[in-house]
Parts: structure tokens; C-alpha cells; sequence
């Protein structure tokens, strides 16, 4: 962005000096820092332990997929539906889904699988652990989804609305036929890091007992006396996340270059 | 632009359809119990992470649950003609699940003390068991007076808290860390943050059989705590799982059961054995 | 079996007989996730903006590393980063207290997307202003430091008053280390004296720190929004 020809020469000695950096941290680490190895070996690449018990974590793979799906999806629809209504601007219903918002962006994840678990049953609402989780992470995002589709509403423009109102569209039809459509479009790219967030979070579930990756990694720790199944499991989480995160940036990129034409 | 709408398009069904796939592979398979009201089954919670107290043969789900509280359960549930339904839980929740009904018995080597009867009710308790320290193998920890000045780890919440805190006058002081589950405590003792890690005997015993080289149990507690399985208070079954105990008590059972985790038998005066007047706990 | 009912709820959930002496150490608690907060809120802002600043300058591989590096945090739950750092690393000899290792592991993941909010801030601001500092004979530094900065800070305080919330909340997963910050704090009481009441009284302690910012949160959304 400022002047590149002046920057030429630093941009290599930079380069230069950084990697060299790196180069050095790891000749530290792998020759003059004493590092037990084998017992680094021994607690964390214990593979051969692990032999025979990958098929365990079949199970618990797709059950995050299917948490994270539900809760995304269940988010959104709350936030779609309450921006919507958020649009029409009645008064008692803006304040409730205000505090709403306002309320769950507060509480912390941990706590909310806790309390709908553990408390909802006391107001007749007796869950199992993964339903209760997939409640939890929706109200949770829904929280979130409601900000970005509100501001992926306000992001048409006024005048459009008043076009179609002029064309004789009542304003359901001009949310359904003009509003959303251009709305998806800002809303996506936010809406891939909400998906992101709540892969991330089924990751507490284990608290109330789900049967997820970590439980089952927990699990086969104490019969196995070695951390590996963490460390699997979080070699795990890494490639179902990856994807989703790389195409949120992809997705980031576009919209930023659309915002700027 | 259209293209790339299409490529996302086609990437979000793709993981529509992986999810639902998931869908439909927890939906039948039996990962996941669901409690109903009256189905006159044994609904019990409890920690698995700890063997042998409990844990999956293999670390396999599929598998039965074993170790020797499942055991004594299973015996139990045979004995008063129920079905027995186990729950996973840590143990931050096992109470609250308990008062909430998510299950009716909770049945993790919990120790009967005051706080806990204020709460809940237990059955008669169906053994003994000891507490000791986890140490590295050439750790200055070899009896109780060594604890001066050392940094011990505890499972949160675990009778063996309870104990150091208590114990603080005599033997102290000593800084006592708190661990969500044992195992981490375990492996904290490896990376030297802790002097010792506090549990009961016979998972520590457990443990060290597969780190002989490293782990030692640098010394016991001394004392035995009462176990029992808790109820809600004034829960119906309670007096039936009492009834059971009590006669595994009479003809041994319980003691096999012991030896078959332990390779020992329990000794004469441990609650394994003796029969307790009815109404004490 | 025994109904449960809507009465039991007092007992159970808001029992203050369970609390009595122990709020010593649901508070010192609160203490320490407070620390914790605000000492990973200072780091992960700075470390954040000087991560912006590397981005917005044009070296390649620092480019790349940096992107990796954002990438890797955004892909990395913080629970498997906070065993990995704590229980992993003492085995290279490089063994950090529960403490530093929360600190190092909120600010290594916050500093990314910090660092995120800063660059698309500093980008946003118009090219002009800079040529204009530069004309002035102003030095690189100075722009920066007098210019820009001040700016975009302007620009991305929403985002970072919700990242600081992040923080907050994040800290409530170190519960998983050997810290007695709040969460552990109830927990530890909670399973003590077998009732839930402990974790209530926590979600109230926690709401008490975070409502009033996701409320000033939301204001600066507003405001920035209507500026627009």
C-alpha cells in the first residue's frame, strides 16, 4: 500500500532475518534444550497403542458434525427469523429480542450447557445431553445470527424497499423477493465463522456427557495411561474445521471485493 | 461470481448431506441413552475415565462397562430383577445430574461424608478403600510427614481434597491443586508440576503398572473412607439396593468382585464384609 | 419416582445455606478469571496490533506465516490448544504455570484475530491521509503512530470490545487446568456440598463482568453502524 520501491530492500532483510529466527528456534529445541524425547514419544505419538481403537472415534466424529449442523442451523433460523421481525420495529418485541441478544452474548458457552442440562429439568424439560446441547449452542449463536442477518437486512437499500412498495409488493413479499435475496449475500460469509464458533464449542459438550470426541479420548487416556488420544482427536478437530475455515476466508475475500465495486 | 455461488453451494450440500449421514448414524446406534420417567429400569451415572474402577473394556463403547463398581451393579440390578442403564458423566455434574433426575443412582467411589448426607442419601456402603500419593520414581515423598511444602494435585471435588484440606495442621502446609479428572492430575505428576498426585490406592495401583519406570506410590493416607452409591433423598429404591448389598455382603460376592479387580481380597473389617445395623450409614 | 417439581427449585439451585463460607473462594476465584482477562486483554492487543502492522507491511513470507498462523488459530479449539501447550509441552523441558499457560494460549488465538480486525481497520483507512502525513515530512513511524492508528482503533473498537468479551468468556475454559479461577472455584464447592447452587451464584458473577460490556458492545455496533 505505501511506497514499494522504498520498501525493496527492507522486504529481504526482513525475510531474511525472520527466517533465520525460526531456523535457529528449532535447531534450539531439537538439539540444546535437553527435550525428553522419548518420553515426549511415549505420552503423545503413542500410536501403537492406539492400534485396533480408531474405529471408537467413528461415532463420536459424525455426532459433532451433527451437533454443529443442528445448532448452526437452528441458529439461523432464530436469527432470521427474529431480524425479520426486528425489522417492523414493534416496540415490545424489539426490546425482548434485545435482551435476548444481549443476555446470550454474555453467558459462556460452558456455563449455558450446564444450566440447560442440569436446571431445565426443574421447569419440565427433562433433555438428553446432546439434545440439550444442540438447544444450548443454538440460543447461543442465535444471538449472534440475529445481529448479522439484521445487518445484512439493513444493508439493502432504502430505496429499493420503496420501489417495490411503489410496484404495489406488500412487505412480505418485499422481504421474501428483494430484501433476503441480497441480504444472503452479505450474510454468508459471517455466517460460515458462526459454523466455525460452534464446531469449535461442541468441543465442552463432554461436560454433560455427550459422547464426542473428548469423552471418548478422556476415556481411552485412562485405559491406555498416554495422552495420544488427544492428541488424535485434536488432529481431528483440525481437519473438520480446516475446510470451513479456509472457505470463510475465500468467502470473506469475495464480499470484501463486492463491498468495494 | 455465479460459478463460485454454485462451488459454495455445492460444498454446503456436501456437508449437509455428511451431517446428515451422522444424523442417521446416531440415531441408530445405541451411543446415547434417553431416561423416561417409570420405565423400571436402574438409571445409573457415573465417571468413566477412572479404572479400574470403571471403564470400557479396550476403551471400547461398545463393549460392556466394566470395572468393579459396574460390577457390583450389575449384581445388584440382577438381584432386585431391573434393567441397568449407565450414563457418562464427569464428575463436576454427577450430583446436580442426580438432583435433576437425569439418573437415580450415582456411583463413582463417592465418599460418605456430612456435606453429602445433608444433600442426598446413601445406600449402606459396599467397601472401603484408602487413599494414596502418586509420586515420580525418585521423589522425596516416602511418608505423610514429607508433604510439608509440596504441591499436591486432587480431582476436583474428590474425597482426597477433602482430606488434604482437613489434614492442612498436621501435615501441612502443602499447596493442593485442583484437577478436572484424575488422569490429569496423573500426568501432571510426569510433567513435575506436581510433587504428588492424590487418589484412591487402587487406581493409582493401576496407573503405575503402566509407567513402572517413571511412577512410584510414594505413601498412603492412612485412613479408609466408607463408599456407597447415592440416591436422592427419600428415594424408593434406596432400600432395595441396601437389601442386595447386604446379602452380596453375606455370601462373598462383593469380595470376589474385589479380588478380581485387585487381585487381593478386602480385609475382615473392611465395609466389604461387614454388615451395617439398619437405619446407620 | 418422586415428581419433580417447580417448588424444588430454591432448594436446589439458589440453596444459600450450601454458600455460607464459601464465598471466599468463589470470589478470590473471580479474581484470578479476572487477571487472567485483563492481563490476556493487554497482550492480545498489542501482540494483535503489531501482528497488524507486520500484515500491512508487504514482506511475502512473514505474509504467509502470518496468514498460517491465523488460519491455524481459527481452526483450533482453544480446549485442545490449552492441553496442548500445558501438558505437552513440559515434556521439551519448556514447562509453564496453569496461569502463564492460559495467558499464552488466549492471547496466542486472540492476538490472530486481533491482529485481523487492525489490518482490515488500518486498511480502511483512506490512502490519502497517508500520502498526506508523508508530504508533511512526517516519517513512517509518525503516520502510524499519529495518523493511522488512532483511526482505525476508532474504526474497530466494536470488533475489539467483542473480541475482549471473547477473551472473558474464553477464560472460562482454563477451568480444564489446575487454576481455581470461577468456574473451577464452583465446581470445586458444588461437588463438595452436592448441589448446583455454586454454579448459578458463578453464572451471576459472570454475567455481572460481561453484561455491561456486551451492552457498550452494542452500543459502538450502533454506533458505527449508523455512522455508516
Amino acid at each position: 500500500m505505501m511506497n514499494t520501491k522504498k520498501r525493496g530492500k527492507n522486504k529481504y532483510s526482513t525475510t531474511i532475518i525472520s527466517s533465520v529466527l525460526l531456523i535457529l528456534f528449532f535447531i534450539y529445541f531439537l538439539f540444546f534444550s535437553n527435550a525428553d524425547w522419548s518420553l515426549f514419544k511415549e505420552q503423545f505419538l503413542n500410536f501403537e497403542k492406539m492400534e485396533g481403537r480408531y474405529y471408537i472415534f467413528i461415532s463420536p466424529f459424525f455426532l459433532v458434525l451433527k451437533i454443529s449442523f443442528f445448532s448452526c442451523f437452528f441458529a439461523s433460523l432464530i436469527g432470521l427469523c427474529f431480524a425479520v421481525i426486528r425489522n417492523y420495529n414493534f416496540k415490545i418485541l424489539d426490546m425482548l429480542i434485545t435482551s435476548y441478544v444481549v443476555l446470550f452474548r454474555s453467558i459462556p458457552a460452558m456455563v449455558l450447557v450446564v444450566l440447560v442440562y442440569f436446571a431445565l429439568p426443574f421447569v419440565g424439560l427433562n433433555l438428553p445431553s446432546t439434545n440439550s446441547v444442540i438447544m444450548s449452542l443454538s440460543l447461543l449463536f442465535g444471538a449472534y445470527t440475529t445481529e448479522i442477518f439484521r445487518s445484512g437486512i439493513n444493508s439493502v437499500d432504502k430505496l429499493q424497499i420503496e420501489a417495490s412498495k411503489s410496484l404495489g409488493m406488500n412487505s412480505l413479499k418485499t422481504m421474501r423477493f428483494i430484501i433476503l435475496p441480497q441480504a444472503m449475500r452479505v450474510v454468508i460469509p459471517p455466517l460460515t465463522t458462526v459454523l466455525i464458533d460452534v464446531l469449535k464449542t461442541t468441543s465442552i459438550a463432554y461436560v454433560v456427557g455427550v459422547p464426542e470426541l473428548i469423552a471418548r479420548a478422556r476415556q481411552m487416556e485412562g485405559v491406555i495411561g498416554s495422552v495420544t488420544p488427544l492428541i488424535f482427536v485434536s488432529i481431528l478437530y483440525f481437519l473438520i474445521i480446516l475446510p470451513v475455515v479456509i472457505l470463510s476466508s475465500r468467502l470473506e475475500k469475495r464480499s470484501r471485493k463486492w463491498s468495494k465495486a | 461470481m455465479k460459478i463460485f455461488f454454485k462451488k459454495s453451494l455445492i460444498l454446503f450440500s456436501i456437508y449437509t448431506l455428511l451431517s446428515a449421514s451422522a444424523w442417521a448414524q446416531t440415531v441408530f446406534s445405541a451411543d446415547e441413552v434417553e431416561k423416561s420417567e417409570n420405565d423400571g429400569r436402574l438409571h445409573v451415572g457415573l465417571v468413566i475415565t477412572t479404572p479400574p474402577r470403571s471403564y470400557y473394556e479396550n476403551s471400547d463403547p461398545n463393549q460392556p462397562l466394566t470395572g468393579y463398581e459396574p460390577d457390583i451393579l450389575n449384581e445388584i440390578a440382577k438381584r432386585i430383577g431391573k434393567e441397568i442403564v449407565y450414563y457418562d458423566v464427569a464428575w463436576a455434574g454427577l450430583f446436580t445430574g442426580l438432583l435433576a433426575q437425569k439418573w437415580d443412582v450415582a456411583a463413582s467411589n463417592i465418599f460418605i461424608n456430612e456435606d453429602r448426607l445433608k444433600m442426598m442419601d446413601f445406600s449402606e456402603p459396599h467397601f472401603d478403600t484408602g487413599m494414596g500419593v502418586l509420586v515420580e520414581v525418585n521423589s522425596s515423598i516416602k511418608s505423610l510427614k514429607d508433604l510439608k511444602n509440596k504441591t499436591l494435585g486432587v480431582d476436583i471435588g474428590s474425597g482426597a481434597e477433602v482430606w488434604l484440606r482437613e489434614n492442612m495442621d498436621r501435615f501441612g502446609p502443602y499447596k493442593i491443586q485442583s484437577y478436572n479428572g484424575t488422569p490429569d492430575v496423573f500426568l501432571d505428576v510426569q510433567t513435575g508440576r506436581l510433587d504428588g498426585g492424590v487418589s484412591d490406592l487402587s487406581i493409582i495401583d493401576w496407573y503405575i503398572e503402566s509407567h513402572k519406570s517413571r511412577l512410584k506410590r510414594g505413601t498412603t493416607l492412612g485412613e479408609f473412607y466408607n463408599v456407597g452409591f447415592a440416591f436422592r433423598k427419600g428415594s424408593p429404591i434406596i432400600e432395595d439396593v441396601t437389601k442386595a448389598i447386604r446379602e452380596m455382603k453375606k455370601d462373598g460376592t462383593i469380595g470376589e468382585i474385589y479380588f478380581k479387580y485387585h487381585g487381593v481380597y478386602p480385609e475382615e473389617n473392611n465395609s466389604a464384609y461387614i454388615l451395617y445395623d439398619q437405619g446407620q450409614k | 419416582m418422586e415428581e419433580l417439581s417447580f417448588s424444588d427449585l430454591p432448594r436446589i439451585f439458589f440453596n444459600m445455606d450450601v454458600m455460607e463460607g464459601q464465598w471466599s473462594l468463589l470470589l478470590s476465584g473471580m479474581w484470578v478469571t479476572l487477571e487472567i482477562a485483563v492481563i490476556s486483554i493487554v497482550l492480545s492487543t498489542v501482540l494483535g496490533l503489531f501482528v497488524a502492522l507486520i500484515r500491512i507491511g508487504e514482506d511475502k513470507l512473514l505474509n504467509v506465516l502470518l496468514i498460517a498462523y491465523l488460519e491455524f488459530c481459527r481452526a483450533t479449539p482453544i480446549v485442545v490448544a490449552l492441553i496442548v501447550v500445558y501438558f505437552g509441552l513440559p515434556f521439551l523441558n519448556v514447562t509453564f504455570s496453569p496461569f502463564a499457560s492460559a495467558v499464552i494460549v488466549i492471547v496466542f488465538v486472540h492476538a490472530a484475530y486481533i491482529g485481523e480486525a487492525f489490518r482490515s481497520g488500518i486498511l480502511a483507512i483512506n490512502n490519502t491521509q497517508t500520502e498526506a502525513a508523508r508530504s508533511l515530512g512526517m516519517t513512517k513511524f509518525q503516520t502510524l503512530r499519529y495518523v493511522i492508528i488512532p483511526q482505525a482503533f476508532k474504526l474497530v473498537l466494536p470488533t475489539l470490545a467483542n473480541q475482549w468479551t471473547g477473551i472473558i468468556k474464553d477464560t472460562a475454559i482454563c477451568t480444564i487446568l489446575a487454576i481455581t479461577e470461577l468456574l473451577k472455584a464452583a465446581q470445586i464447592i458444588s461437588t463438595w456440598k452436592a448441589n448446583p447452587t455454586p454454579l448459578v451464584m458463578s453464572t451471576v458473577m459472570y454475567l455481572i463482568i460481561l453484561l455491561p460490556l456486551t451492552l457498550t458492545t452494542m452500543k459502538l455496533e450502533k454506533r458505527r453502524g449508523s455512522k455508516n
